[in-house]
């Protein structure tokens, strides 16, 4: 690993027509900030155009490295991909579309210096009002109660710091959601304005799934950041209101039978009630079981992430038997 | 090392001090080779300044700084992974408990037992909205776990480190921890400590956290029973939806041989509840299959009631115990 080296990783989903144009800005832009740097191209799929051309500039010696997927497996995983090949210590992912001015950059990797991961927000925006509302709307969606505040997940520009890649599990289509996932491991967040790009807006595939899709991703963070390590109380929040719903109404027709008299047999009520029961017990029991399985697990997750260890050692001690898990801290001080 | 102390702290600036003082003042008199790990929760007060004070000057104090504020049980897990003494005793940053307390926990530790939890049995609290709910709440969580500890919110305890360090510690666990070692064989007692009155800060015991203690109680329970025999604890589970079953049945059956007509909502709801049991007790071999795969088993339930090291002041001591001998 090279101490200050910028190593960028760049998912490449489809080919645009200016993407030697957008290489080369990025290229320029990166070489002012007088770091050490490399590239890191990862094609999802066949992209024979793309790929002779960044090829052309790796042979010229340009600090190119390309990666080919078999297909495209979701920003995530390229990123993924990108992340354990980089050989820097702090780690760039850019979009393969003008998202930002490439030339705002440097902006960019100054933010660095308060925080362990920088996220770009497309500020002023030159695209269309409707683009704004959406993204608007999203970023308050998934933003809607927590301290942390960020206005423009969509965009791919972002900085961060090795330890961040290495201590924050990536799930598939969930890229956007990096900058939650490690602010819910600890690190320092942060996000900077940088103009969005003065171009013609591309023509993206925007189907209906797609928000359908984006949905489900915001409940399943919300699930993970929140009820990853107590799936109990996640179940036992849909389960138990039924059960009880149905015992009490359960509870009013026998009741009703012993004391009043009506009929209990012939009752639909009847029906309903014992099946609510049926249905909340055993979405309970799912809950039991997902204990288990945390159970099983509990000695790979450590829920605490150290910053500095003052006066000891930088690895934990477990008894004989079991291997240690919990991560490195950052740094350790030994003070005479 | 013989010892470590185990404290975390959440914005303790005014406390940090004279906590130092009372420990230090409280164990130099023993004579025994012990460090003190101070974890820092994610303070935004002095309290990290003054503990790198504290440290500079005495090389015994382990300072973990966590990235933020995880709450109290990843705390005290990251306390425990990273101390090296034989014995753990843990204890609140907020001079609630009483250092001096600290020799008759690692006696008892000495004696042979793998967790000493304290007892604040003068509690300086108010009796309506703090003492009546936490009696309540430890009477329920002694008989659904079977370990009755009075006084099961206490944070003033002492562990065999090599019990404890094989406990999984995780969610808001620190409340159950002598629960959870008990799934490891621990043998577990408890000793009366001394109480001082809270500072500053009250928790609440509102609707929500009632609810959050039953569901952890209800998974911790599954988790004791299921360490042995998971089937057994699911069909048990399953047995009041078969009577209520069999009954349904028996009812409908009862309506149509007597009366004459056909109860077919009861018949279906027996039905029903036959289906549930079914799914309940493959719920059980499902979590046989978890719990019996691959190494889970060895490696979170290491079977310590076979055998306890003891400390003593000769040594290290090997206390064999035998199978199904009672407890020493």
């Amino acid at each position: 690993m090279h101490e200050g080296m910028l190593s960028v990783v760049v998912p490449v989903k489809q080919t645009i027509e200016d993407f030697p144009d957008l290489v080369e800005n990025y290229h320029e832009a990166l070489v002012r900030t007088g770091f050490d740097f490399e590239f890191l191209f990862v094609l999802e799929g066949a992209q024979p155009e793309a790929s002779a051309y960044l090829q052309g500039l790796e042979a010229e010696g340009r600090p190119f490295r390309l990666f080919q997927l078999a297909k495209s497996f979701g920003e995530a995983a390229s990123l993924s991909v990108g992340f354990s090949h980089a050989r820097g210590d702090v780690l760039m992912t850019l979009p393969p579309t003008f998202q930002v001015e490439p030339s705002s950059l440097p902006k960019l990797v100054e933010a660095l210096q308060h925080h362990d991961i920088v996220v770009a927000r497309r500020w002023p925006r030159t695209d269309s009002q409707y683009s704004r509302i959406k993204t608007a709307v999203f970023n308050r969606m998934v933003f809607f109660r927590g301290g942390l505040k960020l206005h423009d997940l969509g965009c791919g520009v972002r900085i961060l710091r090795k330890a961040v890649a290495d201590e924050v599990p990536l799930y598939g289509d969930q890229g956007i959601f990096l900058p939650l996932l490690a602010a819910q491991k600890g690190f320092a967040v942060g996000e900077t304005d940088l103009p969005q790009a003065r171009r013609a807006p591309y023509s993206t595939r925007k189907d209906g799934s797609l928000y359908l899709r984006r949905l489900l991703d915001v409940a399943t963070v919300w699930f993970l950041t929140k009820f990853t390590r107590k799936p109990l109380r996640f179940f036992g929040m849909i389960g138990a209101p039924i059960a009880v719903l149905g015992f009490l109404l359960l509870l009013l027709i026998v009741i009703e039978r012993l004391f009043f008299g009506v009929g209990l047999a012939d009752r639909p009520a009847l029906l309903l009630s014992s099946l609510m029961v049926v249905l909340g017990v055993q979405i309970i029991v799912m809950g039991l079981i997902g204990e288990l399985v945390i159970f099983t697990h509990a000695r790979d997750l450590k829920e605490y992430q150290v910053r500095e260890i003052v006066n000891g050692r930088a690895e934990p001690r477990m008894s004989s038997g079991s291997k240690g898990c919990a991560e490195r801290p950052d740094s350790v001080t030994l003070s005479e | 090392m013989d010892l470590s102390i185990i404290v975390p702290l959440f914005n303790e600036e005014e406390n940090i001090f004279p906590l130092y003082r009372s420990i230090v003042a409280a164990l130099d008199p023993l004579a025994i080779d012990y460090e003190l790990i101070f974890v820092d929760d994610g303070s935004s007060d002095a309290t990290v300044a003054r503990a790198r004070q504290l440290a500079r000057r005495d090389q015994r104090l382990r300072l973990v700084i966590l990235r933020r504020n995880y709450g109290q049980t990843p705390a005290f897990a990251a306390g425990i992974d990273y101390a090296s003494g034989d014995v753990l005793v843990t204890m609140d940053g907020d001079l609630q408990n009483d250092p001096a307390d600290i020799p008759i926990l690692i006696e008892r530790v000495r004696a042979g037992y793998d967790v000493v939890a304290g007892w604040r049995h003068k509690r300086q609290d108010r009796l309506l909205t703090r003492r009546i709910p936490s009696m309540m709440a430890n009477w329920v969580i002694g008989k659904v776990t079977g370990v009755p500890i009075h006084d099961n919110g206490c944070s003033l305890k002492a562990y065999r480190a090599r019990m404890i360090k094989h406990v999984p510690l995780y969610s808001e666990m620190h409340r159950f921890i002598p629960a959870m070692a008990s799934i490891a064989g621990a043998r577990i007692t408890e000793v009366k400590v001394r109480h001082h009155a809270r500072r500053f800060g009250q928790s609440k015991y509102g609707l929500s956290r009632v609810y959050k203690v039953l569901m952890d109680l209800l998974a911790i329970r599954t988790l004791i029973a299921s360490s042995q025999r998971p089937l057994i604890w699911f069909s048990m589970l399953a047995m009041p939806f078969l009577l209520l079953g069999i009954l349904s049945i028996l009812g409908s059956l009862y309506v149509a041989v007597f009366l004459g007509t056909m109860a077919l909502p009861l018949a279906s709801v027996g039905v029903l509840f036959f289906a549930l049991v079914i799914v309940l007790v493959l719920s059980g071999v499902f979590a046989d299959l978890l719990l019996h795969v691959g190494s889970a088993r060895i490696r979170t339930l290491p079977l310590l009631g076979l055998e306890a090291v003891s400390l003593s002041a000769a040594g290290v001591e090997v206390i064999k115990k035998k199978e199904g001998a009672p407890d020493a």
